[in-house]
């Protein structure tokens, strides 16, 4: 256990003052507080005109009407360029220790080899952590501040179980990277790789795959039920679409958004009366259990992902 | 000039041979592919949600531009960044750099070739990849363009090459800028992440606020022109952004733009979206124009061995 927490330490010390690291992050914070200030442009946009127009409205509670902003311009950048941060750091963990020699040296240790991909794993994991945390509570300040939004334990909940989904989705992608980087060698074809994975996983993907081969099946007489068009956001109702939820669980990033799309939903728009009601209908324990099999996938997704690259780890010539 | 043919025939052989390249390609075919089958079904599901007695504002029949956007964002922009990250770093890595100096060429005719080479590449990989899309989409809908959809079509594939080769020659100024192929890698990818995200225009609003004072209330639209000119330029710096704004015109019926407090219809001609959004064609232009210009005298004027 001491050789897995020292491992651990070096691998988060050498990620933190890694400059490849620095940019990735600084760019997932520029990005992630630049979708909260547009959140923020546009309700404050929304609130002026609604609140000099003729209609009565709740002042501070119109960025729920735009709640589906949460997850499309904030939360969701974590699995998109927090993803590329995570491939990032999977390479530094192996790839570059293994060109340096480091890995060797390493090895020469009295440590074993699973030790070393424990550590590594943890010491990853932290640095993920550190970055899904840091960029939510900077996007979440701003948004709670100038929103006005009351800092209540559900929201606080909603939260804080989207950042540890969030980083679950990360260390994914990071045990996916120590995946490829212990088949190949050559450091731009894993990162080129990688990014197809990450660019891959998406639902549109999984999506325009599935429409076709159920467009090819339809030209033989096999009539299979098709999908109904879908975007998110607005087009919340696409969730009774048995298709696309049975589909959606097959890609672990679309999981993540779907999640972090429930988790900060509080209502439906036609079920509000702007009369001073409480607005929040859905509550955080309903959402959550509402989308547990979102939440199994994830956890399902990332296991698969930590075993696969604790086998190959120990397994494989390094 | 022999010496500079010599090197796009090597570059183009290279990239014959670049397995990672390749696959790349084949990943934005097939996902073009894909996607021109899908857009089938959205146009069938837009057809079904016409309502009978309003006139359209969506041009459903051009669906396809929309849905290929993303696809061209994202997975062309990896084709480029694959053919363009490593063009000079990795020649320097392994020396062949210095072998290819010591032969009668001239320096400016080896970054030209590579540049030409590049443009040739991407703009053929585009223009195949987009019409096998439009093809499986008429195959679907039993659609036949018009001179005019087509016409739309083509400038829409003229824009996306564009935007390709922006990409193409940011990613090969960063491979002469860092001799580290991952840093330039990952820093182009996080340019593009940042260019595909909707950042700019917030921004666009904080710098317009602290050159010229906030607008009165909270507007999106400001009502005076030179700040909302200055707000746009800001918005129009990302080409993605400008992209998927000409494809949001190209592909409706009319559009409406605001005249003073006013909103004003206009006809969504071909030349009209174009002169309309004029500061997105050019940042499209521009961008390839300087990331060319740069990597060019960057090569020039660097030690490169």
């Amino acid at each position: 256990m001491p050789g897995v927490l020292t491992i651990a330490k070096k691998e988060f010390m050498d990620h933190v003052s890694d400059h490849t690291f620095l940019l990735c992050f600084a760019t997932l914070l520029i990005v992630m507080v630049g979708g909260a200030l547009f959140m923020i442009q546009l309700v404050q946009y929304q609130n002026f005109i609604t609140v000099s127009g003729p209609h009565e409205v709740e002042e501070d509670a119109i960025w729920k009407f735009y709640d589906y902003l949460f997850t499309e311009i904030v939360t969701g950048h974590l699995s998109s360029l927090g993803g590329l941060l995570a491939v990032a750091i999977s390479i530094n963990a192996i790839q570059k220790e293994r060109v340096d020699g480091s890995l060797r040296v390493l090895m020469s240790y009295p440590i074993y080899r699973d030790d070393l991909f424990m550590g590594k794993l943890i010491g990853g994991a932290l640095v993920l952590s550190l970055v899904a945390i840091a960029s939510m509570t900077i996007s979440f300040s701003l948004l709670i501040f100038y929103l006005s939004i009351q800092l209540t334990l559900d929201f606080l909940l909603r939260i804080i179980v989207t950042t540890f989904i969030g980083t679950m989705l990360l260390v994914f992608f990071l045990c996916i990277g120590m995946i490829v980087s212990s088949f190949l060698n050559d450091t731009s074809s894993i990162l080129l790789i990688l990014i197809l994975i990450v660019a891959a996983l998406r639902y549109e993907t999984y999506n325009v795959l599935l429409v076709t081969g159920i467009n090819l099946f339809s030209y033989f007489g096999v009539r299979l039920p098709k999908p109904g068009f879908y975007h998110r956001g607005w087009f919340r109702q696409v969730w009774n679409d048995p298709f696309y939820r049975n589909v959606c669980k097959f890609s672990p990033t679309e999981s993540y958004l779907k999640l972090s799309e429930s988790l900060f939903h509080f209502g439906w728009e036609y079920e509000w009366t702007p009369f001073g009601t409480d607005f929040t209908l859905f509550s955080f324990q309903d959402q959550l259990l509402k989308s547990l099999d979102l939440v199994a996938v994830l956890i399902v997704f990332t296991l698969a992902a930590v075993t696969a690259s604790y086998i190959v780890s120990t397994r494989r010539e390094l | 000039m022999v010496g500079l043919v010599c090197v796009i025939r090597k570059e183009l052989s290279d990239a014959a041979s670049n397995k990672t390249l390749l696959l790349s390609c084949a990943v934005l075919l097939l996902s073009c592919a894909f996607t021109g089958i899908a857009s089938g079904n959205i146009y069938y599901y837009y057809h079904l949600t016409i309502l009978p007695n309003q006139p359209p504002v969506t041009n459903i029949e051009l669906v396809i531009m929309r849905e290929l956007l993303p696809q061209i964002t994202l997975i062309g922009a990896l084709v480029a960044v694959a053919y363009g990250f490593n063009a000079i770093n990795k020649e320097k890595t392994e020396g062949s750099l210095k072998v290819l100096l010591s032969y009668p060429v001239y320096r400016d005719q080896v970054i030209l070739g590579k540049l030409l080479a590049s443009l040739i590449l991407i703009t053929l990989v585009t223009f195949v990849s987009l019409t096998v899309a439009l093809a499986l989409y008429l195959f679907s809908t039993n659609l036949i363009f018009s001179p005019d959809l087509l016409a739309r079509y083509f400038v829409f594939i003229c824009l996306s090459t564009l935007l390709l080769s922006g990409y193409l020659g940011l990613s090969m100024l960063l491979s002469i800028v860092f001799d580290n192929q991952k840093m330039s890698l990952i820093a182009v990818f996080m340019l593009i992440g940042v260019f595909n995200s909707w950042v700019f225009f917030p921004y666009g609003h904080l710098v317009a606020d602290a050159v010229y004072g906030p607008d009165p209330g909270y507007l999106f639209n400001s009502p005076r022109p030179h700040v909302q000119a200055f707000i746009d330029f800001i918005l129009n710096l990302s080409p993605a952004e400008g992209l998927h704004r000409i494809v949001d015109r190209l592909s409706t019926y009319r559009f409406f733009i605001y005249v003073g407090s006013e909103a004003v219809w206009m006809e969504s001609e071909l030349l009209t979206v174009l002169l309309n959004r004029m500061s997105a064609l050019v940042v499209l232009v521009v961008i390839p124009v300087l990331s060319y210009s740069a990597s060019y005298v960057c090569f020039t004027r660097r030690e490169i061995i």
